[in-house]
């Protein structure tokens, strides 16, 4: 048989930037191509319409004339964060929704593969935040969709880093996701056991890197504009000068994280001219101590949340431009130790993850009980434990013993059902009370991760059924090659 | 042998039965090959002679002059004829017989040496026990000669028939003596007259050849020869005239004569037959030695034809053996194309990968070096601002920090500066 190419994708829809990474497998060869921007960097997740024209500015060209195409654009720098927005915006005659802008986030990454190395993204696994809800899923599988790429499975983002890194991981069972990027921070909680991986919490934060550099950039203006002797709000500036200090507060960021002194310079700051200042670590460190703080806070809660106190954790994974922040790794150094890992290339990990379990993909099953309670307050198990999600359907039939001219489901099985109000967790249905009438009742997972039971009598038309949706499905990720227990399928 | 004998024995009864009335054609046809496919496998001795005198109805002297004309020794089975059981037992039947087959000869233009023997018999067969001519001689003569004698077939010379004149003559004093008597029936046919006709001018061609000649030897002391029978054209130019001869006198002299002809004859057939033997025996010489040489040629014909037999014998093998070979390798060869196939798949799949592969490592290459102008950029868009502000020395010192931040990044970007 002849050996033929496999190309497997993963994209990483970050917030600020996207990374789409790809395997290009051959005699079971993987070769790995990182599609990024002329730097070698994730494309940015940014989108810019002419309000005039209508043309469309994506990725690296919308990000490098932000400043300029924020007056002749709509710009939108990060539609995931917005992407349960029922918002519909009229741009030079067309109406955008959400769907439509991430569209062309996906659009911009299928021409950026294209480009690279001439292949075709049709199809790719997307690493989504812990949490990510099922109606912002399907509408990102929409938008995916639309720019001609079919998205074959979800992954959460921190379990994609954690298989990226599971070489060096995979002798830890507790494992927290510390990603700190420039849009948001997103902290969890893998339990890794047995080659199962479950998300055992998740938190954050939308403060990150550019938030930082943003509050630096104030801090500067405010000392120039206080020795310059002109007292000029930093947002009263020219936006290009607000600009060239933002980007000279992140490279004094960075240069900080080495050196105890940085020097900051901008030849030409609007009304101030030529400007200068140069700036101490301990000036910084005070600075972002706040988010720094933040960042620290979070990732507890993250611990507490899973219930497994920080003794238990074994590795802390530290992936995002701002987990590089010297105050924070002083702090977090003096804290948890060793624990600390700091993969290669942090800004590709999220997306290699995806890319290779699209190459060897893995399956998620359910790690909890969904059920039904009976009349006699027994508890009828619907789904159970270690169940493959993919594709899971089940049917049966009920009988009312009462004389309600109703059938009601109280659903439940798992703490967050049990805890919730009863109208979120109760199905009704009409009924005749015939002693041969039925109630089934029909369940399914969707590609959404959405538990879906819809009833209705025998009796009656299909049009009178009754559907209950269950949108926090927890489940646990097998990585290939693990076995699992059996659960029912 | 037996369904001939069969055959024959019914026909010659249903003849019998149905009072001896002309047989049919079929009738006729099946008795022909009767008579003539048994006579081939028995010969004519016997049985054979036997139906053909029983059954003469049916085709007459016909089936035995075809037997005589494929004979290889006619003259034998003429002998055979002459000195058969039956030949004149019934001499009506044998005369009918004789006549019958001269005319068929006479037709069939046959060769002197087999006309001679029925010319010298004709003489005899006319007449009975006694002696006397037969009663139905004439009937016999116009029935079974004159109608049967074709009128435009050339009568064959009597001068070159090889027999004593007076045998000849003998025989033509028969035969006018019966065309005589036949001239004066009114009811002749046309035919039959001109065959009498055609008959006076053969016996005249004869005489004017030979000349006259005393046909009868046992003429009575004192009668002229004239007055006897003189077989001569004059007599048959200007009619005819009977001569009764004695019987007995003609007998013994026509006895002798046909001891003389006998004699003549054998001592001829002797001399012929002794030349042919020489030459049948040169001939047989010849042949054997062709035998020989053949069956010489022939043996090594076969010793060839074994030779060439084992050669492609053994050709075949190997053509079996390269038959079997061709399609083991056929198949390798299909597997090989089918593996080409294959193959020539998989180079195109890793010449694109090896494309795609090749396009993101040159475009790393390139990475690297956006890397360092992404970070100059800034510098750049810095520097451009201030490119028409009046120096200043905050400027100038900004400048020079830019300047340092710019050889840092290009040495941090791989280049060797210092």
């Amino acid at each position: 048989m002849a050996a033929e190419l496999h190309c497997y994708f993963g994209i990483d829809f970050g917030t600020t930037n996207s990374a789409t990474v790809g395997y290009l497998v051959m005699d079971q060869n993987p070769e790995c191509v990182k599609y990024g921007v002329d730097e070698g960097r994730p494309i940015p997740s940014a989108v810019a319409i002419d309000k005039q024209t209508g043309e469309i500015f994506t990725g690296r060209e919308a990000w490098d004339k932000k400043m300029e195409l924020s007056e002749t654009c709509e710009y939108i720098s990060s539609v995931k964060t917005v992407l349960d927005s029922e918002q519909i915006k009229e741009i030079a005659g067309k109406k955008w929704s959400v769907i439509d802008i991430a569209t062309e986030v996906f659009r911009c990454l299928k021409n950026n593969v294209m480009d690279r190395t001439g292949m075709l993204l049709e199809d790719a696994t997307v690493a989504i935040p812990v949490g990510f809800s099922s109606g912002k899923r399907a509408r990102l599988r929409q938008a995916a969709k639309n720019a001609g790429i079919n998205i074959r499975s979800f992954i959460s983002e921190p379990t994609a880093a954690f298989f990226a890194n599971y070489n060096e991981l995979k002798s830890s069972s507790l494992v927290a996701v510390f990603d700190w990027g420039g849009g948001t921070l997103d902290v969890s909680v893998l339990q890794h056991m047995n080659g199962m991986v479950t998300e055992l919490s998740a938190t954050g934060r939308n403060i990150a890197g550019d938030d930082i550099d943003q509050k630096i950039a104030q801090r500067i203006h405010a000392k120039i504009a206080r020795k310059k002797g002109k007292e000029i709000s930093f947002f009263d500036m020219p936006s290009s000068a607000q600009d060239m200090m933002r980007v000279r507060a992140e490279r004094a960021k960075r240069l900080l994280a080495d050196d105890d002194t940085a020097a900051i310079y901008i030849n030409h700051y609007g009304p101030y001219g030529a400007c200068r200042e140069t700036l101490e670590y301990d000036w910084f460190a005070d600075i972002v101590a706040p988010e720094v703080e933040m960042a620290m806070e979070c990732l507890e809660e993250a611990i507490h949340q899973s219930g497994v106190g920080i003794t238990n954790i074994d590795r802390i994974v530290m992936v995002g431009g701002s987990s590089n922040l010297r105050p924070l790794l002083d702090k977090m150094e003096e804290k948890y130790g060793d624990k600390l890992y700091f993969p290669e290339e942090t800004m590709w990990n999220v997306g290699q993850g995806a890319a290779m379990l699209a190459m060897t993909p893995g399956e998620y099953y359910s790690s909890q009980s969904i059920g039904v309670v009976l009349s006699d307050q027994s508890y009828y198990e619907l789904l159970s434990p270690n169940t493959p999600v993919k594709g899971w359907r089940a049917s049966c039939n009920f009988g009312i013993v009462d004389s309600s001219r109703e059938a009601r489901f109280i659903f439940g099985g798992s703490p967050d059902i049990d805890s919730s109000p009863d109208r979120y967790k109760t199905l009704t249905v009409p009924a005749y009370r015939f002693l041969q009438e039925q109630i089934t009742l029909e369940t399914s997972i969707d590609t959404n991760m959405v538990f879906t039971a819809v009833a209705c009598s025998n009796m009656r038309p299909k049009e009178l059924h009754g559907l209950w949706e269950y949108t926090q499905l927890k489940c646990y990720y097998k990585l290939p090659g693990k076995q699992v227990p059996d659960g029912k399928r | 042998m037996n369904e001939y004998i069969a055959s024959m024995e019914t026909l010659i009864r249903r003849k019998k039965e149905n009072n001896k009335k002309e047989p049919t054609l079929a009738e006729k046809s099946e008795f022909m090959t009767s008579w003539t496919c048994f006579v081939e496998e028995n010969g004519y001795a016997g049985r054979a002679e036997e139906f053909l005198y029983n059954g003469f109805g049916f085709c007459g002297a016909e089936p035995f002059y075809l037997f005589l004309k494929q004979a290889s020794d006619q003259n034998d089975i003429l002998k055979q004829m002459f000195s058969g059981k039956n030949y004149g037992k019934d001499s009506n039947v044998t005369f009918r017989l004789i006549t019958h087959l001269f005319a068929l000869m006479l037709n069939d233009e046959a060769p002197s040496n087999i006309l001679a023997p029925v010319i010298k018999h004709f003489p005899s067969a006319c007449r009975n026990k006694e002696g006397k001519r037969l009663g139905t001689a004439v009937k016999t003569m116009e029935k079974y000669f004159l109608y049967v004698l074709s009128p435009t077939v050339v009568l064959h010379p009597l001068a070159e028939i090889n027999l004593k004149p007076e045998m000849i003559n003998n025989f033509m004093s028969v035969l006018s003596s019966l065309t005589g008597e036949l001239k004066q029936i009114d009811s002749l046919r046309k035919s039959a007259v001109t065959n009498i006709d055609r008959i006076e001018k053969w016996a005249g061609q004869y005489f004017e050849t030979v000349g006259r000649v005393d046909a009868y030897s046992g003429s009575k002391p004192g009668e002229s020869h004239k007055d006897l029978c003189p077989a001569s054209e004059e007599h048959f130019a200007h009619g005819q005239r009977n001569c009764d001869l004695s019987n007995s006198e003609m007998k013994t002299s026509s006895h002798i004569d046909s001891l003389q002809e006998i004699l003549m004859h054998a001592q001829s057939l002797a001399t012929g037959l002794l030349k042919e033997n020489k030459e049948q025996k040169k001939r047989i010489t010849e042949l054997e030695t062709r035998d020989s040489n053949n069956s010489l040629k022939l043996e090594e014909a076969s010793k060839k034809l074994e030779i060439l037999e084992t050669t492609v014998s053994g050709l075949n093998k190997e053509k079996n053996e390269l038959e079997k070979q061709r399609l083991s390798l056929q198949n390798i060869l299909d597997a090989k194309e089918k593996l080409l196939e294959e193959k020539e798949k998989e180079i195109v799949e890793r010449i694109k990968m090896s494309e795609a592969l090749s396009r993101d490592r040159s475009r790393q290459a390139d990475e690297r070096l956006q890397r360092i102008a992404s970070k100059i950029r800034i510098e750049y868009r810095d520097f451009m601002d201030a490119l028409d502000v009046p120096m200043t020395v905050d400027l100038g010192e900004n400048m020079r920090l830019q300047l340092l931040s710019i050889f840092e990044i290009l040495e941090k970007g791989g280049m060797k500066i210092e």
